[in-house]
C-alpha cells in the first residue's frame, strides 16, 4: 500500500498545470507592448522576444507570434538558456524558476531599450520595469516607471494606471 | 444558375465566418462560457483593460485561486493570531469547508481523515473513535475507556468542548453541524502552553463561519440514504448592516447501526437485547441494571440542535462575538466503565453561550455550557448535571521584531448527580463536585531577520485538585530558507488536567447475587491525583517544490509520564454471624510509574494538478512503547489481594462450622473481616510495545472536476492491524480461545463522491462512504462498519 502512494504521488508530480494562467500572462504581455514608445528601430524588422528557461509562456506565445504584430512588425519569440542569446529583445521575460538571473539581466540590458518583465516578489525593486503578481487569487502587475524609462523606453500613463505602480 | 446561388452562400459563409472571427464582443455583456471558448488568438483582440475585465469575467486567475486556497492557507489556532500555514512554525493543519463537502464527510469526524497525523476508527454508524498521533491505551490491561482519547482539547470558535467527566471528547455532544462550519484548525503536538490542560497530543478548532455580505441568506444541507440515515442542516443569516450581523441555524442527525445486536463479552457472541437478556438471566452477569438499557439497540446516533450567531463591528477596536445553541443527542458507542457488554447508550442535552471579542487591543472570550449528561443508561449513578464556565483575556504587544501576548484565563467545572439518585451513595459522585483552573501565560514572538524566528509560550496554571501549579511550555524555531523551503523545530511539554473520576469518584458497584467473584466493587477518587505530563520533540520541514505542490513533513518524538489509572487498593471480605461473607474491591485512581515513548512522522502532499485534478494525501508511521507496565489486570490484581486472606477464610469458616455442627473440635469463631492490601512486585512489571494505534495509516485523494458543473471526489483511507489491549483479554470468564480480541485487522475503505451544480443556488449529489462495503470491525468489541450510500443536496439562495 506504501509503495503504492509514493508512486501514485510521483507520477502526479510528474503532470504539468493546465496553461491558462500562462495564456493570459501572453496576452498581457502582448499588450503591455501597446503601451510602450518603442525607439525608432526601422532596421529591426521583428519584434523580439526573449523567454529565459522552460516556461509555459513560450508556447503560448508563440500562438500569439503566428496571429499578431506588433508595431507592424513579426513577433519573434526566443526561448533562450542565456541572457547573451536574446540579444535584442524588445521585451525579456524571467520566469518565476529563473528569478535569480535578475541581477545578470538587468546588467546586461543596461541602457538598451528593452523591457524586462519578471514574476518574482519585489522584482520591480531589483530592476524588472513589470513584475506579474498574484493579488487575491487574481493576477495584476506591477509597474516601474522609472526602470522603465531607464531603459530609454516612454511609457504610457494608462499602463502605469492599469497596475500597481512601484515608485 | 444553381452554381451561382452556391457560390453565393460559400461567399456569405466565409464573410459571416470572417466578421465572426474578427468582431469583438462587448466585454459588458460576454458570458464566462463565451470567453471560455475563445482561443489566444480572438482574445488577443482585446485591450489590455478589456482583458483584465475578461479575466475578473472567467476567473482567468482559477488556477491561482486554487493555490491560494489549497496550498496558501491562513492559520489562527497555531499562533492565536492570523499567519500563514506555510510560516507556521508547529505541525498545523487547516482543512477548509470547501475540501470537507468535496470529499463527502458525513460528519466532523470523518472529515478528519484528511488531516495528517490523525487516525480515525468508526464504533458504531456515527461514532467514532479519534486520535491524534496516538499514545493511547495507557495503561493497557484495564477498563476501554484507557482506548479513549483523553489528550485532545477540541474547541469550537475557541471554546473548549472537552469532558471532564472522565477526559476525552464526547463528539456527538458537539453543538456544531458540518454546514456552520468555514474550516477545521489542527495542531498536533503538546499545545497547553497556549490553550491549557489536555492540549496534550493536539488540538483541534473547528471554526464557524462568519456571516459576511456575500453570505447566503438561506443555506441548506442535507442527504439521506441506507442505514436510515438523515443528516440536514439549514441556516438563515444575514448581514444588517456593516457592523451588525445575525443568523440561526438548525442540524439534525440520524443514523442506525449496521446490526441491532450487541456484544457480550463473557460468551464472545452478539446478541439481540432479548437475547442478551435471557443470558445475563441466566449467566448472572449484572443484575442491577436499568429495565430500558438502549432507547432503541438499532440506533447508533440521533442528534439536533439549534445555534444563533450575533456579531456586532462598532469600529476597528471594538467586536463581539455571540454564540449561543441548544443540544439534543444520544449514541450508542462503546462503555466508559466496565459491564459485560462494550455498548454503552449516551445521552445529553443542554445549552452553551460562547462571547469572543476584541476590545481596544483585548482578546476576550467568556463562555459556559450546561448539560445534562448521561453517561452510561445502563446503570444509575451516572447522570450528572454539568456546568462549565471559561473565561480568558490576552492582548498582543507588537514591537519591532517582537511581539509578546501575555494572557490569563480561568476554568471551573462543576457535576452534581444529586438530582438523579433516590439516594445519596447510589450516584457516582453523591455531590456536587467541581474542578477549577487559573492560568497566567505569555508567548513571545520574535523575529530576529527576515527567515529566523523563535517563538516561546509559557504558561503556568493553578488546578485545585491536585493543589498544585503545574507549568507548561512551547519552544519553537523556523528557519526559513527561502519563500517555498522553512525547516522548524519544537520542544513543548503539555499536561492534563484531573478529571472528576480521577479526584471525585465516590460509586459502589453492586454485584450481589451475580456470577462475579465479589458482591460490590468501590471505585474512589484520589486526594491528589496525579496529572499526566508530556515533552515532545520535533522538527519539521515544509516545502513548496512548484507552485502547485505543497509537501510537510514532520517527525516526532513524546515521552510520557505520570499516569493515573483506577487500580485495586485492598479486597475486604465482612463475615456475618450466620457465616455468609459480603466482598468488597477497594479501588481507586492510583498514580502509576508507567511511561511511554513514542516516535513518528507523518507526511503530506497538496497538489493542484490541474483547475480539474486535485490531489491530498497523507500518511503517518509510528511506534509507541511503555516501561513499567504492569502486566495484571485490575481483576488478576485482585485476584491476588484475595488469594492472600482466602485459604485463612476458608479454614476459619470451614472449622467453625465444622465445631458448632458437632462435627469437629473446638475452633475460635472466624474473624469479623479479612483483607489484603496486597500489591504486586517489582516482577509483574515489564517493558512492552503499545500497539493500540496501528503502526501505520493514510489517506489518498483525488478531485476531478471535468466541468464547472461536476465533481467527482475519490478517498482511499487505510489503517494497519492494531491490538488494543485490554482487560478483557485475560479475563477467565471469557473462552479459552475468543473469536473477539483486542486484535483487528488492518482495513482499507474506498470513499466516493459526485456533485452536480445544477445552477448557482442548488447542487445535488450521491455520496457512498466504504463504497466497497468492506465490512470489518474497525474498532474494539464493536460494530462491523460497512458501507453507507446517500443521496443529497447543497442548497443556497
Amino acid at each position: 500500500m506504501r509503495k503504492k502512494w509514493i508512486v501514485l504521488i510521483m507520477i502526479a508530480s510528474s503532470l504539468s498545470m493546465h496553461g491558462q494562467n500562462a495564456m493570459f500572462k501572453a496576452l498581457f504581455m502582448f499588450n503591455f507592448a501597446k503601451y510602450i514608445e518603442w525607439p525608432d528601430q526601422t532596421d529591426q524588422k521583428e519584434f523580439i522576444i526573449g523567454v529565459l528557461g522552460n516556461d509555459e509562456i513560450v508556447s503560448e506565445l508563440n500562438k500569439l507570434a503566428s496571429a499578431r504584430k506588433i508595431n507592424n512588425k513579426t513577433i519573434v519569440i526566443k526561448n533562450v538558456k542565456d541572457v547573451k542569446d536574446a540579444t535584442d529583445s524588445n521585451i525579456f521575460f524571467i520566469p518565476t524558476s529563473k528569478s535569480s538571473n535578475i541581477n545578470n539581466v538587468k546588467t546586461y540590458f543596461a541602457n538598451k531599450p528593452t523591457l524586462i518583465i519578471c514574476e518574482d516578489q519585489d522584482a520591480c525593486f531589483n530592476g524588472a520595469g513589470i513584475n506579474y503578481t498574484m493579488q487575491g487569487g487574481k493576477m495584476k502587475y506591477e509597474i516601474s516607471r522609472q526602470n522603465i524609462s531607464c531603459h530609454n523606453l516612454n511609457v504610457d500613463q494608462k499602463l502605469i494606471a492599469l497596475g500597481i505602480e512601484i515608485k | 444558375m444553381i452554381n451561382k446561388y452556391l457560390y453565393a452562400l460559400i461567399l456569405l459563409i466565409f464573410s459571416v465566418s470572417i466578421y465572426a472571427q474578427e468582431s469583438k464582443k462587448d466585454v459588458n455583456s460576454i458570458s464566462r462560457e463565451e470567453v471560455l471558448q475563445m482561443n489566444i488568438e480572438e482574445l488577443s483582440a482585446y485591450d489590455l483593460e478589456e482583458i483584465m475585465k475578461l479575466m475578473d469575467i472567467v476567473g482567468a486567475s482559477t488556477i491561482e485561486e486554487l493555490y491560494e486556497l489549497l496550498l496558501n492557507k491562513d492559520v489562527t489556532s497555531a499562533s492565536k493570531s492570523e499567519e500563514s500555514l506555510f510560516d507556521s512554525s508547529l505541525s498545523t493543519t487547516v482543512l477548509s469547508y470547501e475540501e470537507i463537502v468535496s470529499n463527502g464527510a458525513t460528519s466532523i469526524e470523518e472529515a478528519l481523515k484528511l488531516v495528517p497525523g490523525i487516525i480515525i476508527r468508526e464504533k458504531t454508524n456515527g461514532n467514532y473513535d479519534v486520535q491524534i498521533r496516538g499514545g493511547q491505551n495507557m495503561p493497557m490491561n484495564n477498563m476501554l475507556i484507557y482506548a479513549e482519547n483523553t489528550t485532545t482539547l477540541v474547541m469550537i470558535d475557541g471554546r473548549p468542548v472537552f469532558n471532564y467527566g472522565m477526559g476525552g471528547i464526547l463528539w456527538e455532544t458537539l453543538p456544531v453541524s458540518l454546514g456552520e462550519l468555514d474550516r477545521i484548525e489542527v495542531v498536533r503536538g503538546p499545545s497547553s502552553a497556549l490553550y491549557g490542560p489536555n492540549a496534550v497530543n493536539g488540538v483541534i478548532n473547528l471554526i464557524t463561519k462568519e456571516t459576511k455580505s456575500d453570505t447566503p441568506l438561506v443555506s441548506a444541507n442535507f442527504q439521506g440514504g441506507t442505514l436510515n440515515t438523515i443528516i440536514g442542516d439549514v441556516s438563515v443569516k444575514k448581514q444588517f448592516s456593516n457592523k451588525f450581523s445575525a443568523g440561526v441555524s438548525y442540524y439534525l442527525e440520524s443514523r442506525n447501526r449496521g446490526s441491532e445486536k450487541i456484544y457480550a463479552i463473557y460468551d464472545d457472541q452478539y446478541y439481540t437485547l432479548d437475547e442478551y437478556n435471557d443470558r445475563n438471566a441466566v449467566a448472572l452477569w449484572d443484575l442491577h441494571i436499568e429495565n430500558d438499557v438502549y432507547n432503541d439497540p438499532k440506533r447508533g446516533k440521533e442528534k439536533q440542535g439549534i445555534n444563533a450567531y450575533a456579531t456586532y463591528n462598532a469600529n476597528d477596536d471594538l467586536s463581539l462575538q455571540l454564540s449561543t445553541g441548544y443540544l439534543d443527542a444520544n449514541a450508542i458507542t462503546s462503555t466508559i466503565g466496565d459491564t459485560p457488554s462494550p455498548y454503552n447508550q449516551r445521552i445529553s442535552y443542554g445549552y452553551y453561550t460562547n462571547l469572543t471579542g476584541n476590545i481596544y487591543g483585548f482578546n476576550l472570550q467568556a463562555c459556559l455550557n450546561n448539560t445534562l449528561q448521561v453517561f452510561n443508561k445502563k446503570h444509575i449513578g451516572w447522570t450528572q448535571e454539568t456546568e462549565q464556565y471559561n473565561i480568558s483575556l490576552d492582548y498582543l504587544l507588537k514591537f519591532n521584531k517582537l511581539s509578546i501576548r501575555p494572557g490569563l484565563s480561568y476554568q471551573s467545572i462543576y457535576y452534581d448527580d444529586r438530582d438523579h439518585i433516590e439516594n445519596i451513595g447510589d450516584g457516582y459522585f453523591n455531590g456536587r463536585v467541581s474542578l477549577k483552573n487559573y492560568a497566567v501565560s505569555a508567548r513571545f514572538d520574535y523575529h530576529p531577520t527576515d527567515k529566523l524566528r523563535f517563538v516561546a509560550a509559557l504558561r503556568d496554571e493553578k488546578y485545585n485538585k491536585p493543589d498544585k501549579w503545574q507549568p507548561s511550555f512551547q519552544f519553537t524555531g523556523s528557519y526559513k530558507i527561502n519563500d517555498n523551503n522553512l525547516l522548524r523545530a519544537v520542544y513543548s511539554r503539555a499536561n492534563q488536567s484531573t478529571f472528576m473520576i480521577n479526584a471525585f469518584s465516590n460509586y459502589t458497584w453492586n454485584l450481589e447475587g451475580t456470577s462475579n467473584s465479589v458482591d460490590a466493587v468501590h471505585f474512589g477518587g484520589s486526594a491528589k491525583p496525579s496529572m499526566m505530563i508530556q515533552d515532545m520533540f520535533e522538527i519539521g520541514y515544509r516545502t513548496r517544490p512548484a507552485k502547485n505542490l505543497l509537501i510537510d513533513i514532520e517527525a516526532f518524538y513524546n515521552k510520557s509520564k505520570d499516569y493515573s489509572a483506577l487500580m485495586p487498593d485492598s479486597m475486604r471480605t465482612n463475615v456475618a454471624a450466620n457465616l455468609s461473607t459480603y466482598t468488597t474491591l477497594y479501588t481507586s485512581y492510583r498514580d502509576l510509574d508507567i511511561k511511554s515513548e513514542q516516535y513518528g512522522i507523518s507526511v503530506s502532499a497538496d497538489m493542484v494538478l490541474s483547475e480539474k485534478l486535485l490531489l491530498k494525501a497523507h500518511f503517518t508511521y509510528q511506534q509507541s512503547k511503555v516501561t513499567d507496565l504492569l502486566d495484571l489486570s485490575r481483576n488478576q490484581v485482585a485476584g491476588l489481594q484475595g488469594a492472600q486472606y482466602q485459604p485463612a477464610l476458608t479454614n476459619d469458616i470451614t472449622n467453625y462450622y465444622l465445631y458448632i455442627t458437632g462435627q469437629g473440635p473446638y475452633a475460635d469463631a472466624p474473624n469479623a473481616s479479612y483483607s489484603s492490601g496486597y500489591q504486586p512486585g517489582e516482577s509483574y512489571y515489564k517493558d512492552m510495545d503499545n500497539e493500540a494505534i496501528p503502526s501505520f495509516w493514510g489517506s489518498l485523494s483525488f478531485t476531478y472536476k471535468p466541468t464547472d458543473k461536476l465533481d467527482i471526489t475519490a478517498q482511499g483511507y487505510y489503517y494497519d492491524k492494531y491490538y488494543l489491549y485490554s482487560q478483557y483479554e485475560t479475563s477467565s470468564n471469557r473462552p479459552a480461545d475468543p473469536k473477539y480480541t483486542g486484535h483487528i485487522d488492518g482495513k482499507f475503505s474506498l470513499n466516493a463522491k459526485v456533485n452536480y451544480k445544477i445552477n448557482n443556488n442548488i447542487s445535488v449529489f450521491v455520496n457512498a462512504r466504504n463504497v466497497l462495503n468492506n465490512d470489518t470491525q474497525e474498532y474494539v468489541f464493536m460494530d462491523k462498519i460497512g458501507g453507507l450510500y446517500l443521496a443529497g443536496f447543497n442548497f443556497k439562495l
